[in-house]
């Protein structure tokens, strides 16, 4: 089973972890038409590369996000939202 | 006999002063402790061990390594076990798998002349048609392994996590080395090898000599003195997963095995050369012949010709004359001198040069061999040879063991000068050692072994001091490039698991099916128990001959998990299944509670009463609900508190209701979409006060509506403190006309409606536990939920059940409270809704404060609120009713077509009358219009009926009734 | 106060423990029987306290509490101990004699931005005797047996794919380990330990034959 590290808990096997999708930023639903809106709720980039995604450790309730190049499966980082370190 | 036991021997692994007796086939047999049952029986001079898998030729030891499949035996409880590594035991009873009558007088053994009309691809042509049962029959009796025996007991293997530094998988000379050099770095390691003991090729390899002896002895003994190094014997590296998990299986089971750095040195596997009748009995690797000698101290033949593709072929004719075995000659493909053809000479050993065995003969064992020159591609059959012998000694070339390379993602190459497959590459933390590396000699090996063993420390964080440097890989052939010798009429095998010949890869071929993938696919080649270790790399060789490229070109098949096949016992383990139980749990047991699963939860369905049927025990839990009082347990649901500067904005942007100007004390129903504007969670928001709300959610949706609450708290950045109290709270739903009476008695709080009211809540002490208590309506009486700790629940249950004995009080169970909500006409979201749900069809738009600034889904809601889509309406059957009930799941059909369904249905005795909820087309949406349902055994027609069905003024859960009758459904 | 019922109370109403009272709750105290290799006891008697919230820290630090200074660590307390799960979240737990724990209860932070009162009804365990490590190797893929495992560590992890929050501690010279799980979680947890001890030599005990009870005087 693959490991993941939660930037709280430390590297634990996936079965830990709940995924929460890509993050993404709403667009401001005042602003948006509904095609914008639509494209927004149901459209997922599914083109290989780095992405970024949500990632939920469950014993510890702890969400983080987690840049993972999907074309190879590996994770280049993780972090908690807003305290990224280049 | 041909094959008997050998004196005692210093390099012997049996123990003559423990003598095991046990029976095969019926007949009584001996052997010694550390046995195999193949070497037993052999010792024994039983050589007739198997019969192969299509043609049930007979068949004998071919590797004595694991991979001997056509040697499958059943000790009655387990089957397909292979004799060739099985402890021999004390009394075990075996038979041989797939015969009928028995392995010598196998009637099935006929099968070998219909050969010709079973040619490869046989089974894609023979199962279509109307032959297909009479061919299904003839197969399922003629191929196949062993029977499962379905009656056997239960056997228990543990599961458990591991956790090392450097794994290094095979203790021959190589991972003995490797797994020194890391310990000696200071890493953790695990040594596994899947023989009984370790050693390797040392165990087996000219294994008398001072050489090995000493070289194995020095090893062990450094091993042994490192502390940090764990030998496993007799256990197998079944697979590489993700992240160095590798799964350990022995005879206690498996062990999940997580290593920071892998070393693979699990060596070569000596491959058989492809001749007329090469799977006869008595003919067997040289290796096999070796093991046979050397660890278990059997004569494998009393004369022996050797065919030599290799020098390991000199090493095998040493070894079996030194056991005593008349070595007739050694055949060897090749012309060109060597030392080891030199050193068999000076042994008086006869060599023929330039020459195959063309044919071996014989009916169930060896006894001569047509031996004939070989030109270097195919034999000149005009200058035949006959040779009698009992033993034919294969040495002819090696595969590399590399399959967890290859699941680690290493690349091999064709190395000609080697000719064998070799890791080109390997990724991070995977290191190759030994011959699997390409590295022969001894002292190579060791070097090699103790460089990959500082790479794996180094890697593992145990970096030393002086890096060693790469040994060589070997410059010269230890395998022929083509040890495959053509014959007319063949039985000339290359994969002994599947029985097919030489002639069926041509026919393969021919067919088109000319890639490695494709004809391992069409061929069955490889797909046996031995899942291709002695056939695979023939097969390549015989393709690239086939389709004139290098072998190089021609590639390999995928090498998956598991590496050998792995006992279900061992894969079953220990199961986890968890499951939650409420804090009632024990007493919800006492008063008969039949129970069901609700998610991971068990929950009382309904309260089972003595000679009263199931239907009956749920009227009769609704009725004192709707006429005296009821108590269920409701500790499932959901229960989050959510505090906070922000707590109110927060539920404001999360649910779709106005929460704000939410007074504390008071409770407000909360509706949970998801962006696409869909119904996923519901509940109660109850403000305790200005900055703390306590919020229920369902019992399914708990975990997520709590896991998304702690997302959206992060992304929006809001002040709030989140608490997940499902399990810490214990919940009690007190219901019907007389609730109150019963609560009055037991709290300090003033019960009355003016103290107290509908969609109120409170703090107060029930039974001297503290608990929230809300004024909630969810069945449509007087209601209390009240909220209390989970170490207070029995305390509170039995409270309350005490002091409304006397009012007749009853436990319900959670088919009463859907049948009673049902008369109220309440959604239950995932029964009553979707994943395409909004709340508008659903008849929640009163919950919905679309001028909101923001909330979740409130955009899509926009767009989609006035798209006609299915409504959800409350349905009755006609009076008197008496044909089929529908079904929750029955559709609804309008005009021929499917315009929705229904999501609850009961029968109601409080109304008199079949109710429920259904989506139906828009146009039919109004009430008192007739849409069709089609049941089961018909169409059923109904009528939309405005919901509540009971008590449309809400007058009872207020509690008013005496305000308003109880109107009933129209 | 009313009699606290433990999550695991069911299973140790069917054995033939001497039951006693601590902290207001019936428990297995002691069981008849010569000690397993794996022994399993209800601690969820102790009375608990958490706290949580980016102010946590700070809040319990003017309470006069000491606390772990690094995440995933805890120390004893008093008798108890006080973990600290993830950056800023709280477990205080009791020993035998109440303490900082009993005392949050009376006294929990309410209306201070940032820290707010985790109400914790854990089922808990204890599993100790020779082969303790290798039962949570059985159920548990956290690694507890690495020769550099940091002193005072804990893990938020699962445990027979229960989340569970995991300390292993020095009992009588032995690594042993205590569990705290959501108390639904309860009753399975212990059967699924129960059945791994049982398969190792060795069984439930009582919580004092494990962590003997303060001498009266």
């Amino acid at each position: 089973m693959k490991l993941l590290t939660c930037p709280v808990n430390g590297p634990r096997p996936l079965d830990e972890f709940v995924f929460g999708g890509e993050v993404r930023a709403m667009p401001d639903p005042a602003a948006v038409d509904d095609a914008a809106w639509a494209d927004y709720v149901f459209h997922r980039d599914g083109a290989p590369g780095v992405k970024r995604e949500w990632w939920y450790h469950a014993p510890s309730g702890t969400w983080f996000v987690a840049e993972r190049d999907t074309l190879t499966d590996e994770v280049k980082r993780t972090f908690l939202l807003g305290r990224e370190r280049r | 006999m041909a094959a008997s036991r050998l004196p005692p021997r210093a390099t012997e692994w049996i123990d003559r002063s423990r003598p095991l007796a046990f029976r095969f086939e019926g007949r009584g047999c001996s052997g010694f402790a550390g046995d195999t049952v193949t070497s037993a029986l052999l010792a024994g001079g039983t050589l007739l061990l198997g019969r192969s898998f299509k043609y049930h030729r007979p068949r004998s030891v071919l590797s004595l390594a694991n991979h001997d499949a056509n040697v499958l035996v059943d000790d009655g409880v387990a089957t397909n076990l292979r004799a060739d590594v099985l402890p021999l035991a004390e009394g075990m009873h075996l038979t041989a798998v797939n015969t009928w009558g028995g392995l010598a007088a196998d009637r099935l053994r006929l099968l070998d002349r219909l050969s010709p009309l079973l040619p490869v691809g046989f089974y894609y042509k023979a199962f279509h048609g109307r032959l297909f049962p009479w061919w299904e029959r003839l197969i399922r009796r003629g191929a196949g392994l062993g029977a499962v025996n379905t009656r056997a007991p239960r056997v228990k293997l543990a599961k458990r996590y591991g956790h090392c530094d450097v794994l290094v998988v095979g203790a021959g000379p190589s991972g003995l080395a490797a797994a020194c050099a890391a310990a000696e770095a200071g890493a953790h390691v695990v040594l596994a090898d899947e023989n009984a003991r370790p050693g390797g090729s040392l165990t087996w390899q000219r294994a008398a000599e001072p050489a090995a002896r000493e070289a194995l002895a020095e090893l062990l003994a450094r091993a042994g003195a490192l502390r940090n190094l764990e030998i496993r014997a007799g256990c197998v590296a079944a697979g590489r997963y993700d992240d160095h998990l590798l799964p350990l299986v022995d005879a206690r089971g498996m062990t999940r095995m997580r290593c920071r750095a892998l070393v693979v040195a699990a060596g070569a596997q000596e491959q058989p050369a492809v001749f007329r009748n090469n799977d006869l009995p008595g003919v067997m690797l040289g290796s096999a012949a070796q093991r046979l000698i050397h660890r278990y101290a059997v004569k494998p033949g009393e004369r022996a010709v050797v065919l030599a593709g290799n020098e390991e072929a000199y090493d095998v004719a040493l070894d079996l004359r030194d056991a005593g075995v008349a070595v007739a000659a050694v055949v060897d493909f090749d012309r060109a001198g060597s030392p080891g053809r030199e050193r068999a000479r000076a042994a008086g050993i006869e060599v023929i040069e330039a020459a195959c065995v063309y044919e071996a003969h014989g009916k169930d064992r060896v006894e001569s061999v047509t031996v004939c020159p070989w030109d270097g591609d195919r034999a000149r059959t005009s200058q035949p040879r006959a040779i009698a012998c009992d033993l034919v000694a294969m040495s002819v070339g090696w595969a590399p063991a590399g399959a967890l390379l290859y699941q680690s993602g290493a690349r091999f190459a064709y190395d000609a000068a080697l000719e064998q497959l070799v890791p080109e590459s390997s990724p991070p933390g995977t290191f190759a050692a030994g011959r699997v590396n390409g590295v022969y000699a001894l002292s190579d090996r060791l070097a090699d072994g103790a460089r990959a063993g500082q790479e794996a420390a180094a890697f593992a964080g145990f970096a030393a001091p002086s890096p060693l440097r790469a040994a060589p890989r070997a410059t010269r052939p230890h395998s022929h490039p083509y040890p495959i010798v053509e014959h007319a009429r063949g039985k000339n095998f290359v994969d002994f698991d599947e029985d097919l010949q030489l002639r069926d890869f041509a026919h393969a071929a021919q067919e088109g099916f000319d890639s490695a993938e494709l004809l391992k696919r069409y061929s069955t080649v490889g797909m046996g128990p031995s899942q291709g270790k002695h056939s695979n790399m023939n097969a390549i060789r015989i393709l690239a001959r086939l389709t004139g490229r290098p072998v190089a070109e021609v590639g390999t098949t995928t090498a998956r998990p598991f590496y050998h096949p792995v006992p279900l016992a061992a894969l079953a383990g220990r199961g986890f299944h968890p499951e939650r139980r409420s804090p009632l749990h024990a007493l919800h047991d006492e008063l008969g509670a039949v129970f069901m699963p609700a998610g991971d939860w068990r929950r009382p369905e309904f309260y089972a009463c003595r000679g009263w049927s199931r239907e009956a025990c749920i009227r009769a839990e609704a009725k004192a609900v709707r006429a005296g009082v009821g108590l269920i347990d409701v500790s499932t649901l959901g229960k989050i508190e959510v505090s906070g500067p922000d707590a109110a904005a927060f539920l404001e942007r999360l649910y779709t209701g106005a929460f704000a100007g939410q007074r504390p004390g008071t409770t407000r129903y909360a509706l949970m979409l998801d962006e696409a504007g869909v119904v996923v969670d519901d509940g109660v928001a109850a403000r305790l006060a200005e900055d703390r709300f306590y919020v229920t959610a369902t019992t399914s949706g708990a975990g997520g509506v709590y896991r998304e609450m702690q997302r959206w708290a992060q992304v929006w950045g809001m002040s709030v403190g989140l608490v997940n109290l499902t399990g810490a709270y214990a919940a009690v739903n007190l219901a019907g006309p007389r609730a109150r009476e019963v609560l009055a008695a037991l709290t300090p709080q003033e019960v009355t409606e003016s103290a107290f009211p509908f969609l109120a809540a409170r703090e107060a002490e029930v039974a001297g536990v503290p608990a929230r208590l809300l004024r909630v309506g969810f069945v449509g009486e007087l209601a209390y939920e009240i909220h209390a700790p989970a170490d207070a629940a029995a305390h509170l249950w039995s409270a309350l059940l005490k002091e409304g004995a006397a009012l007749g009080i009853r436990a319900f169970g959670v088919e009463a409270q859907r049948l009673l909500r049902l008369e109220k006409g309440h959604v239950i979201v995932g029964q009553d809704t979707d994943g395409l749900t909004h709340p508008l069809q659903a008849g929640l738009g009163w919950a919905v404060k679309l001028d909101k600034p923001f909330f979740i889904g409130q955009r899509s809601l926009r767009a989609m609120a006035a798209q006609p889509r299915p409504r959800l309406v409350g349905f009755a059957l006609d009076p008197g009713y008496g044909g089929e009930v529908p079904k929750e799941n029955h559709l609804v059909i309008r005009d021929g077509r499917i315009v929705g369904r229904v999501t609850s249905v009961a029968v109601s005795e409080t109304l008199g009358r079949v109710i429920g909820l259904a989506y139906v087309d828009p146009a039919q949406a109004e009430p008192g219009t007739r849409f069709c349902i089609r049941a089961a055994s018909g169409m059923v027609w109904a009528r939309v009926v405005p919901t509540p069905f009971y008590d449309p003024e809400n007058a009872r859960q207020k509690g008013r009734p005496e305000l308003k009758e109880v109107r009933r459904v129209a | 106060m009313w009699p606290r019922a433990s999550p695991l109370a069911a299973f140790f109403a069917g054995t033939r423990a001497r039951f006693g009272e601590v902290a207001g709750m019936r428990v297995a105290l002691a069981t008849p029987g010569t000690p397993g290799a794996v022994r399993v006891a209800d601690a969820s008697c102790f009375v608990r306290a958490g706290v949580k919230g980016a102010g946590a820290a700070a809040w319990l630090g003017e309470q006069g509490l000491a606390l772990p200074p690094m995440a995933n660590t805890w120390i004893a307390s008093g008798g108890g101990l006080v973990a600290r799960l993830g950056e800023s979240e709280f477990l205080l737990e009791d020993g035998y004699a109440a303490g900082a724990a009993a005392a949050l209860q009376v006294r929990p932070p309410r209306g201070v931005a940032g820290v707010y009162a985790a109400a914790r009804q854990d089922a808990s365990l204890l599993v100790a005797g020779p082969e303790a490590s290798a039962a949570m190797a059985e159920v548990c893929s956290f690694n507890f047996s690495r020769p550099d495992l940091p002193e005072g560590l804990l893990a938020l992890t699962r445990v027979a794919d229960v989340s569970a929050l995991v300390v292993p501690l020095a009992l009588a010279g032995q690594r042993a380990f205590r569990l705290w799980c959501d108390p639904s979680y309860g009753p399975y947890l212990l059967e699924c330990l129960l059945e791994v001890a049982e398969d190792l030599g060795g069984g439930a005990a009582g919580l004092a034959d494990l962590l003997p009870l303060p001498d009266p005087s």
